[in-house]
């Protein structure tokens, strides 16, 4: 456990820091690639360089061209005029340009937009809000979640080889196309004033370290090798094999960023995980419903159950992390020889204070879980019953209160990520008037296809059904929820099942993915070259 | 009583008798077996009538004839087969060759498979083989099988090479794959075959003849203009690549014919339940309209057509005669007449104009929305098979480029060729990019990306001319199947490479409806991959380099698209 971070919420021990709701699946993939970007495309670097360009998106987010040249100071206006066509219209048009690659949807200020990085010039960070300093410095707001995380999880892979193929393969997506319009970024933010120096993050073990020892919030990944990272790197190789126009590969990988990250929360999130005995018990029940337009109320219920039986499996993990704590500290407070039962129990509450963030936390919880204390000291002062009796109900007294507040947290922060980033890729939605389910976009079937099969070969039909589960833990048909215990558990006909399974082999037939033959025979393939 | 119709009838799917659609359990005392002629029969009776040297492979999907041409070979070198009691047959064909006929290699077992399969592979390296072998399998299973064998690893490249078309067929093996056949082909041969007077010799006796709904069908596909929009339904499906066997041809025909009425149906109802026994009129049967939707699912056919019944569209001459009465001109009213006048069984003799006729009085009611709805559909698809005017009734389909494409198929004019050429481009234009453009002088390979605010760029990457774009028509050159021209090519010529895109049916439904006007969203589901993996071809992204200091794209001025440019050289942009 990494002392001194900024941490206050113990659902990151499970699955890391910083995951926090409110990114978007775009930004998370914007900030990985700038990540990538700033350590040269190579993984497992101690740092990266994090770029600015002010002076590029002053010019492309400000209201107009008016507007901008009246704002910016005479020596700006004056360089950046010098390497502007002297013609007002073509000068639009160069804003135009740029301007048409913007990505982020919400109503934002200039110094939270971003563009969509068809070529690399185009990749820059968030930058802080107050803008009335001489210096604009960096934000990590939505810039340190998932990105950074997943650069870490692809570097703790073990493939070497398939990592350095993937640095090269989004470098070259990244610099060989598009590059005139890259120029043209380059010289814009080459008019700056002050030349850019960025600020590196330095790594310490396997994290990225802040060079100024006084901001301590850095990312990290809890310890120990989980198998998926290895998977993630295998179909993300696969992925950029394929040989499609840059913008369509940048929305696809988006998609499998995002997949991968859900996979990772509920892998995280088995109560059998513990740093890996078998990678299949922790595989995650994706129960998809496939159809579209047609209608399946039973499939749609059963996907909905699971939906929520999803979430809440990632719930009950922050529960039972936070009993295991608990109990730790129990155990070892409440039996110490040669103390007495009253100052165990003092240091059990250094103790509780400690493994559950105190000083970080705000101050109504800090109350809380002051009272929370203080009760349990009257209990032990007060109770004249057997030691076990007292342990037990200051246990439980102590267990309900911060059961609250960590569950508040992780509500807050943490939970709905799954669900957020299952509806923007198309994996999740729901029908008006009933609960979310898991559904399936078309681009989630073409990215597993894309990911599981390399360009040009083949597969039968129930093998990439299963392999699909095993990749990315959706489940589709009758073989898989037999296997996981889902069918028996449903009480369904068969019949329903293998609607479902029909319906993903339309999809996929309809996207160009599978070819049927006659004799029930049905092969998916990779159509790329 | 026609024993012919209680034949027909055992091809409905649901009929307990349905066997007869399986050559299996054909005998050859079998009266009423139905004849097609194809070329493929013979083509295989050459080969195999030659030196004797080729080996076969027909591959298609269940239905399509392999197990009754393997029937028809093995007649003509032995004796005439009472029934296929053993699924592999070897007839000595001369002194030093042995003829191994397969009949169904996917109903034998993995070893049985395995042993046949591993002596064509030796058959095949021999100099002169002593077996040559007729192989009737399903293709998927096929290829299923030969991956998962290392020691037929030759055998699986030789068949997966002629199955996609890399190599040739040769006069070692050949692999005849029915899946490519045009069924439209047969359809007259099939009607004739089914229609033929002998067969309905008995019906001159019977009394119901003139009220009986079956005999009327019988009559009416015997008309060679019938017979032309029937084919022309077809056609449409060969256009459009969906293939439906042999066997799924006999079985809508027969119910087109029949109806699922029996000689005994009709006269059990003829007094009474006259109108309901008129809705089995072949136009009405030919879109399964007397089956339940289950049915209509299961047979193939009713299937596809479904998605274009004539009876959901609209050709406004027709609908104004029927909801309005007498006001179209001279020859089309006469037309109408005939069509829809008392002398028709299918309208019910007087039936439909005394309909109409209480329609045109009654202000309101509950009659006025039934006549729509019992005549309209039923009066398109009776004008879609018999009206005269060939050109007034293919409105009805929902093809609106269809007669275009047609012309294109069998055309020679050249200039008609390149004009059609310069919209294709155009509509290429506008797909690649989404907007509306209306520059066609060249094919514009664009990439964009659709921002938030819908004010996307599209920039061009690649420029090709018009004179280097060809527009054909796609031919098989090998002749073996019965096969149409049903597709167009579009080739971009760069010099040192071609590539291209073939443009069936709807993808040129796609393209023509985008060119002139349409939204990007009709059609696009099912075309929008062949479009980008022609634009990831041409751009052909691997070797491509960018230009590093121009940038071309298209800017909306106000009025329209033009293309723009931008000069980036030197740490300056002009």
């Amino acid at each position: 456990m990494i002392q001194d971070k900024k941490s206050s919420n113990l659902y990151e021990e499970i699955w890391g820091h910083r995951f926090k709701n409110g990114q978007t699946s775009h930004e998370c993939m914007l900030e990985f690639l700038n990540v990538l970007r700033g350590t040269n495309y190579q993984f497992n670097s101690k740092g990266y360089f994090r770029r600015k360009s002010i002076a590029l998106r002053q010019f492309v987010f400000k209201e107009d061209l008016k507007n901008y040249f009246e704002q910016m100071p005479s020596e700006v206006s004056q360089l950046i005029s010098k390497v502007l066509p002297d013609d007002q219209n073509r000068q639009e048009f160069v804003r135009d340009l740029l301007r048409s690659y913007t990505i982020v949807e919400r109503k934002r200020s200039w110094y939270a937009k971003f563009l969509f990085p068809i070529h690399e010039e185009l990749l820059f960070v968030e930058l802080r809000s107050n803008i009335k300093q001489e210096r604009i410095g960096i934000e990590r707001n939505f810039f340190a979640r998932g990105g950074e995380l997943y650069y870490l999880m692809l570097s703790k892979a073990e493939n070497d080889r398939a990592k350095e193929e993937i640095g090269k393969k989004i470098k070259d997506i990244l610099t060989k196309s598009n590059s005139a319009i890259g120029e043209i970024a380059r010289i814009i933010n080459e008019t700056a004033a002050t030349k850019e120096t960025g600020v590196t993050y330095y790594a310490e073990d396997n994290h990225l370290a802040p060079l100024e020892p006084s901001d301590r919030d850095y990312p990290y990944l809890p310890a120990g090798h989980c198998p998926y990272y290895d998977k993630m790197t295998k179909h993300v190789q696969s992925l950029l094999r394929v040989n499609i126009e840059e913008t369509e590969m940048l929305y696809l990988f988006n998609t499998l960023i995002s997949l991968h990250v859900i996979n990772y929360i509920l892998r995280r999130a088995h109560h059998g995980c513990t740093q890996c005995s078998s990678e299949i018990t922790c595989t995650p029940e994706i129960f998809v419903d496939c159809h579209i337009g047609s209608e399946n109320p039973e499939i749609r219920r059963l996907s909905s159950k699971h939906f929520k039986r999803m979430e809440l499996r990632i719930r009950s993990k922050v529960t039972q992390h936070l009993d295991s704590r608990l109990q730790q500290i129990f155990n070892k407070r409440f039996n110490e020889e040669n103390r007495s039962m009253m100052e165990g129990y003092l240091s059990l509450g250094e103790d509780i204070k400690e493994a559950f963030y105190y000083k970080s936390l705000r101050k109504p919880n800090r109350d809380k879980i002051d009272g929370l204390l203080k009760k349990g000291q009257q209990i032990v002062k007060g109770d004249k019953s057997k030691k076990e009796e007292i342990m037990n109900k200051v246990y439980n007294l102590i267990r309900e209160g911060l059961e609250s507040v960590v569950l508040k947290q992780a509500d807050k922060n943490f939970i709905p990520i799954h669900k957020a980033i299952a509806k923007e890729i198309g994996l999740a939605g729901y029908k008006v008037g009933e609960n979310y389910r898991y559904t399936l976009s078309d681009n989630v079937v073409k990215v597993m296809v894309l990911s599981l099969l390399r360009p040009g070969d083949k597969m039968e039909f129930s093998d990439f059904v299963n392999r699909v589960w095993e990749n990315f833990g959706l489940i589709i048909g009758l073989n898989e929820a037999d296997h996981t215990g889902i069918y028996k558990e449903s009480k369904l006909n068969i019949k329903y099942f293998e609607d479902n399974l029909d319906q993903f082999r339309i999809r996929l037939k309809n996207n160009g993915l599978l070819r049927e033959y006659s004799d029930a025979t049905a092969m998916v393939k990779n159509p790329y070259i | 009583m026609n024993g012919y119709i209680s034949f027909l009838n055992k091809f409905n799917i649901g009929s307990p008798d349905h066997d007869k659609v399986f050559d299996e359990y054909i005998g050859p005392g079998e009266i009423h077996s139905i004849e097609i002629p194809t070329r493929v029969e013979e083509h295989l009776k050459g080969i195999l009538g030659g030196a004797y040297t080729t080996s076969v492979i027909l591959t298609g999907n269940a239905g399509d004839g392999k197990t009754r041409l393997c029937r028809k070979i093995h007649n003509i070198f032995g004796e005439p087969l009472l029934s296929w009691s053993e699924p592999v047959v070897t007839l000595t064909i001369n002194a030093d060759r042995n003829l191994c006929i397969v009949k169904d290699l996917s109903e034998l077992p993995d070893s049985k498979i395995e042993q046949l399969l591993s002596d064509l592979q030796f058959q095949l390296q021999q100099e002169v083989p002593s077996t040559v072998y007729l192989i009737a399998a399903n293709e998927g299973k096929l290829t299923k099988f030969l991956a998962t064998q290392e020691k037929l690893e030759k055998l699986y490249v030789d068949v997966r090479d002629r199955l996609e078309e890399i190599k040739k067929n040769d006069d070692r093996l050949q692999i005849l794959n029915l899946n490519n056949v045009c069924t439209s082909m047969y359809v007259k041969h099939a009607l004739a075959s089914m229609l033929d007077e002998e067969k309905w010799k008995s019906c001159s006796d019977c009394h119901c003849t003139n009220d009986c709904i079956i005999y009327f069908n019988k009559t009416r596909l015997l008309d060679s203009r019938v017979q032309k929009r029937l084919e022309l339904l077809y056609q449409i499906l060969d256009y459009t690549h969906t293939h439906v066997t042999i066997r799924d041809l006999l079985i809508h025909l027969a119910h087109m014919i029949t109806g699922g009425l029996s000689c005994q149906d009709i006269f059990d109802g003829v007094e009474t339940r006259q109108e309901e026994l008129r809705n089995h009129v072949y136009y009405e049967n030919c879109w399964g309209l007397t089956m339940t939707t289950d049915m209509c699912e299961k047979v193939e056919v009713i299937r596809h057509f479904k998605k274009f019944d004539v009876g959901n569209y609209s050709f406004y001459p027709l609908d104004d005669y029927i909801l309005n009465g007498d006001t179209a001109d001279g020859e089309l009213l006469g037309s109408y007449h005939r069509l829809f006048g008392e002398k028709n069984l299918d309208m019910g003799r007087k039936r439909f104009l005394k309909e109409r006729q209480l329609y045109f009085t009654e202000s309101e009611g509950g009659e006025f929305n039934k006549f729509i709805t019992n005549w309209l559909p039923k009066c398109r698809r009776k004008a879609f098979f018999e009206l005269e005017d060939k050109d007034n009734v293919i409105t009805l389909l929902p093809y609106r480029y269809l007669t275009m494409f047609l012309k294109l198929l069998t055309t020679k004019d050249r200039s008609f060729k390149d004009v059609v050429k310069e919209e294709l481009v155009l509509a290429l234009n506008r797909s690649f990019c989404c907007l509306p453009i209306s520059d066609h002088q060249k094919l514009y390979i664009t990439a964009n990306y659709p921002g938030p605010e819908k004010n996307s760029i599209p920039v061009i990457k690649k420029k090709v001319d018009l004179a280097n774009i060809y527009l054909s028509v796609q031919t098989n050159q090998e002749q073996t199947t019965d096969e149409i021209p049903s597709e167009l090519k579009l080739v971009v010529d760069e010099g040192d490479s071609s590539k291209q895109v073939s443009i069936d049916l709807t993808l040129f439904e796609y393209l023509m409806r985008l060119k002139n006007g349409g939204t990007f969203n009709v059609l696009a589901e099912e075309c929008s991959l062949k479009i980008s993996s022609f634009r990831d071809q041409i751009l052909d992204a691997k070797r491509y380099k960018d230009d590093e200091e121009t940038i071309e794209f298209f800017s909306f001025n106000g009025s329209e698209y033009k293309i723009e440019k931008l000069f980036v050289a030197e740490g300056e942009i002009q």
